[in-house]
């Protein structure tokens, strides 16, 4: 069952009351035979209801019989009590024992706005040192004069640049990682202006950015440079919507807060969730390291809950939401209601606020919450989805803005969006994902890949949406071969993903997002599971329903392309057709590709289901509520019920229960008090399943009948294949102007890679004696510039040597980068016309002097006690064979140190610790022997992130042990883990890309 | 808090006084207990919104109107009143006031200088009980 998080349960009888209007709560039979006037409480016996439901205001009917109230109306004081109703003082009586009593609510639902506007306060400030050399691709930002404690400068906070102090006029980054005494490190962000001594200020601001991903040759880092570890990572957050709103109590001047159960946080790489940490400046916790701490607040403000999240790994996922106490007034109006739509993915609103003191300090992108004071019955009190956030309307980021001016007044319009709205601004590099059976070895593959993985893989690490807000996912466990997410938005992306199995990305009014396969093709076991909110009577809606029913199929046929549950093995693509191979007289034929089912069967029921849905005997039926029902949204998956009687209809439809999908909800406010839902709903849809398609695959042993072809001069050896096709070449008497394609028959030549060094391409010509050159485009790596040979050939004999090979660079530089790209031209000037059979390129052997590691497979795992001189166990590996070892979990972590001195050693620390030399608990150290003991001193390193560090090994013996490194074993304690991996060293390198051949001409000419 | 006997109003609770002691008499009223009526399917009426109420003076002399003026300085204000609601009760309430923005201004005589408000309206809307 979801925790109590999770936005969509059944409305309570008490709430279905509160929805409905004056009804009557309570009877009773009256218990007193004298009466006195002036009487202040009647006694009763005999009741029906919670007397504690009754307070003050209240209707009271007494009549000689029940239901009538022939004997008086009064109103109730106050509170009852078990035995007495109060009642407003009365002179007069003609009340008489065993009387019936009734006693009514009355009053409306009314609803009074305001708005919670996150205005960030300043944790830093400093100034730019240096007017940095280029924007382009600009990740830090050097800086001095700072104030404030760094310390508090967090992963993912907003970083302002402005031309004077506290502005943010050049732009709005995100702190990618912690900052040193001297440096920034930002997100990717396409910085237009940065001088030197520019204001630097970073603001205590979370919001959704995007994480770039940077490619290194064929090696995927992420957010610019964090390389891949399959123990780095954390969970997706699900701890509560992204505001609250509270007020103090005006007699205690406090206020408590229970943030919902956490417990739906979950991690898809295997790992559970060891603790909770709750923290929250300015509030008192109790029990904060628990799921269930209490936040206690006693002055008005914005204040700010840190969750940190530790799971088996001991890797920390932080995560923020706000908390708002009694917010500040804000002078405004809706311009566009609060809707949420199907559509869209989101809510949204138009807001204008009037020109106050609060109006300059909404920023771009600012953090907007509309929440309400609700009154049912004129009770005080609000009824929503999940307990401490009945309250909020929505929440989202403000984009664009109209300003206007007048001679007297001023005022800004804005509108407020959603996590799907902004997700959809976030740009997203391309990525590929592939299932992979074992663990993963790098940011392309994840293990088991199901829908859930993928999109926990997408946004942990390409966005910052764990960091502030809740992600909830399907629940699936679909394996899925690969997923090509295109470049353009992370929402596309996430999209790509979730419609591979019939999901969609939405977010509820309270900002959090739910991937869930659609209601409309679940199976009836997962539909059983779906919460009801309410069954809808006619005192619910305002007017008449008008239910539109469609008499024809807007659908003839469905035909859905699928691949079965991947499961490592082969892709097994599946069709089926609904209603069948004979489509339906009316409607057009569609089709839906690229979804993974369980099997045949299940793709037969999905595309019934499909056809079903989009042929809905109704059109979505419009129900305005009279009210203020805030318990329906567009997600997560939630139901109403309608009852429709055949004699309430002229042409003698009924349906009894019929299930409705909320597709579109808006809250309408009228701004003189009254709210009212207004909700779109889909009728629920079964289909039936449709059958197996089997495409024709034709005739698979043709008789093709073959005349003469006369001989031909099929080339021999290896240059066959691949083959260019000559096309038809010009005579050599005349000049050339035509160029042609060559294709390779290595595309990737690697200098360590002797079966690649040699690439040929067939293409029989005559090169002519001046003007013959090929021009290919390449992407080359390490030193591999001007390391490539060209010959032409001739019956596999190098019979012509290049006159020159020119390297042109385009991107990318020698010694810094180890990817570029450019272009060879290559040229030929023989005696005279040559007869030749192709060309033949041939690269250095020999990995170069430039070159990256690139982490594989994981090889073997272990641990060793720190005290232990004997270290893990033995371990075999390949002697000459690359290899990474790096620490995994347990309270042991990796760091590395500037300090020249030690620098390189493999130290763990203890992770409570400071970072400080003395905390030293030891450092993985040499010495020879058999097994050999690995020595760390002056091997390469990367830090991998989170206290991570990765050495890279090349072994000198088939055994390996590792163990601590110590000058005094018996000091340590604990345990330390690590991972080794096979390593591919990478260095030089060329892929050859599009090529082209200039002024030859044809054989005999 | 006793409970009211008669008309009040202030800008908290804590401030209200009786109009009498202000010098300015009860006035007419009339209390909505919803701010927009609809029809429901079933056919039955249904009220939505806070209760509103007016209070009208056929005319106000420029003390009384200064008086009740200064509890709404600009177009609206927040202000605590004691008003009778249609269960004829006399209850206190959180309102959000209304002063007329246009109404006749009538001298008593002719050059005294000692000027009139006349039919005055003040509105109090989004009313929520006070207590």
């Amino acid at each position: 069952m979801p925790a109590d998080n999770y936005a969509a349960r059944a409305a309570t009888a008490a709430e279905l009351v509160k929805f409905r209007g004056s009804a009557a709560i309570f009877t009773a039979r009256i218990n007193q035979a004298v009466f006195t006037p002036d009487i202040t409480a009647i006694t009763y016996d005999g009741a029906t209801g919670d007397y504690a439901d009754i307070y003050g205001g209240m209707r009271v009917h007494v009549g000689s019989a029940a239901g009538l109230f022939d004997r008086g109306v009064f109103y109730t004081s106050g509170a009852a009590t078990a035995t007495d109703i109060n009642i407003v003082e009365q002179s007069s009586t003609g009340l008489q024992d065993n009387d019936y009593i009734t006693v009514y609510r009355i009053g409306a639902s009314a609803s009074a706005l305001g708005l919670a506007i996150v205005v960030p306060d300043t944790v830093y400030t400093a100034r730019v040192n240096g007017t940095p050399a280029t924007l382009d691709g600009l990740a830090e930002i050097v800086y001095d004069g700072g104030s404030g404690t760094l310390a508090d400068v967090a992963d993912n906070m907003e970083l302002w640049i402005g031309s004077a102090a506290g502005l943010c006029d050049k732009g709005i980054v995100r702190i990618r990682k912690a900052p040193t005494a001297t440096s920034f490190y930002i997100g990717t962000s396409g910085l237009q202006d940065i001088d030197n001594d520019d204001y630097l200020t970073v603001k205590r601001a979370f919001s959704l950015w995007q994480r770039d991903l940077k490619m290194i040759k064929n090696k995927v880092l992420m957010d610019f440079e964090i390389q891949y570890s399959n123990t780095i990572g954390g969970c997706i957050p699900r701890v509560a919507p992204l505001v609250a709103v509270l007020h103090l109590d005006p007699d205690t001047g406090t206020v408590t807060f229970n943030p919902p159960d956490p417990t739906d946080t979950a991690c898809y790489d295997g790992e559970t969730i060891l603790s909770w940490l709750y923290e929250c400046e300015g509030a008192t916790v109790t029990d904060g390291d628990t799921s269930s701490p209490t936040l206690e607040f006693n002055a008005t403000g914005q204040y700010l809950m840190k969750v940190t999240i530790t799971d088996s790994l001991y890797r920390e996922t932080i995560t923020y939401r706000w908390i708002f106490v009694d917010p500040a007034p804000v002078i405004f109006t809706l311009g566009k209601n609060p809707t949420g739509d199907f559509s869209s993915g989101d809510w949204s609103c138009e807001i204008t606020v009037y020109e106050d003191t609060t109006t300059s300090a909404i920023v771009d992108r600012a953090l907007v919450t509309l929440y309400a004071d609700d009154y049912y019955h004129a009770q005080r009190g609000s009824i929503g989805k999940i307990a401490g956030y009945e309250n909020i309307l929505m929440s989202g980021w403000v984009d664009g803005e109209t300003i206007s001016r007048d001679a007297e007044s001023g005022s800004v319009t804005f509108e407020v969006h959603g996590p799907a709205y902004w997700l959809n601004k976030l740009r997203a590099s391309s990525l590929e994902l592939q299932y992979t059976g074992s663990s993963a070895p790098n940011w392309n593959s994840i293990e088991g890949m199901t829908i859930d993985k993928a999109l926990a893989h997408v946004l942990f690490w390409t966005t910052t949406a764990p960091t502030v807000m809740d992600c909830y996912f399907s629940g699936d466990t679909i394996g899925i071969n690969a997923l090509a997410l295109q470049s353009g938005t992370i929402y596309e992306q996430l999209r790509t993903i979730a419609m591979t199995r019939g999901a969609d990305i939405l977010c509820n009014n309270y900002g959090q997002m739910y991937v869930e396969i659609d209601s409309q093709i679940e199976t009836d076991a997962n539909r059983a599971t779906i919460p009801t909110v309410m069954s809808i009577t006619e005192p619910d809606w305002v007017g008449a329903l008008d239910i539109v029913r469609n008499t024809s199929a807007k659908t003839a046929m469905v035909e859905l392309q699928a691949s079965e549950d991947f499961d490592g093995g082969f892709v097994k693509p599946i069709l089926s057709r609904a209603p069948g191979n004979q489509a339906l007289t009316w409607g057009r034929l569609t089709s839906t590709n690229n979804m993974f089912v369980a099997d045949q069967t299940e793709c037969n029921r999905v595309s019934g289901m499909l056809l079903a849905s989009q042929n809905n005997e109704y059109d979505p039926i419009e129900i305005v509520f009279t009210a203020n029902n805030r318990l329906f949204d567009i997600a997560p998956r939630m139901y109403a019920t309608l009852t429709y009687a055949a004699g309430d209809s002229p042409r003698g439809i009924s349906f009894t229960d019929r299930k409705l999908v909320p597709r579109r909800v808006e809250f309408v406010y009228d701004g003189s008090g009254n709210l009212q839902s207004k909700v779109t709903f889909e009728f629920e849809t079964t289909g039936v399943a449709g059958v197996t398609y089997v495409p024709p695959s034709g005739d698979t042993d043709p008789d093709y009948e073959i005349g003469d072809i006369g001989s031909v001069d099929f080339p021999t050896g290896d240059l066959f294949p691949p083959v260019t096709p000559t096309d038809t070449l010009e005579d050599c008497s005349g000049i050339s102007n035509r160029t042609y394609s060559l294709t390779w028959t290595e595309d990737e030549m690697r200098g360590n890679d002797a079966t690649t060094l040699i690439s040929r391409s067939y293409f029989p010509c005559n090169v002519r004696a001046t003007g013959t050159s090929i021009e290919i485009y390449v992407t080359y790596y390490g030193d591999a510039a001007n390391k490539i040979s060209a010959y032409a050939i001739k019956s596999g004999s190098r019979i012509l040597s290049a006159n020159s090979v020119t390297w042109f660079n385009i991107s990318g530089a020698d010694g810094t980068d180890f990817v570029k790209t450019g272009r060879i031209v290559i040229t030929f000037s023989p005696l005279s016309n040559t007869a030749v059979d192709g060309f033949e390129l041939e690269l250095a052997a020999g990995i170069g002097i430039d070159t990256i590691y690139v982490v594989k497979d994981t090889h073997v795992t272990g641990s060793f006690d720190a005290d232990d001189t004997g270290g893990g166990g033995v371990h075999s590996i390949t002697s000459g064979n690359w290899y990474a070892i790096e620490n995994v979990g347990g309270p042991w972590q990796g760091d590395q140190t500037a300090n020249p001195a030690l620098q390189y050693k493999f130290m763990f620390r203890w992770r409570p610790s400071p970072l400080l030399w003395s905390d030293w608990w030891g450092w993985a150290q040499a010495s020879g022997g058999d097994p050999y003991v690995l020595e760390f001193g002056t091997l390469d390193y990367e830090l991998v992130g989170g206290y991570v560090v990765r050495l890279f090994y090349q072994a000198i013996s088939d055994t390996v042990i590792v163990r601590a490194g110590s000058d005094t074993f018996a000091d340590n304690s604990g345990s330390m883990g690590y991972k080794i991996s096979n390593v591919e060293l990478q260095g030089r390198g060329v892929d050859l890309g599009g090529t082209t051949i200039n002024n030859v001409c044809a054989l005999g000419t | 808090m006793p409970a009211p006997t008669t008309f009040e109003i202030g800008s908290t609770l804590g401030t209200v006084a009786t109009l009498a002691s202000l010098d300015i008499v009860d006035p007419q009223y009339n209390f909505s207990d919803f701010s927009k009526r609809v029809t429901t399917g079933s056919g039955l009426t249904r009220g939505l919104g806070f209760p509103s109420c007016e209070w009208f003076y056929g005319y106000l002399d420029t003390a009384q109107y200064d008086a009740l003026k200064s509890y709404c300085v600009d177009n609206g204000a927040a202000v605590v009143i004691a008003t009778y609601n249609n269960a004829r009760q006399l209850k206190r309430y959180n309102a959000k006031m209304t002063m007329p923005d246009k109404f006749a201004l009538r001298e008593k005589g002719v050059n005294t200088g000692d000027w009139r408000y006349m039919s005055v309206t003040i509105t109090f809307t989004m009313l929520t009980e006070a207590e």
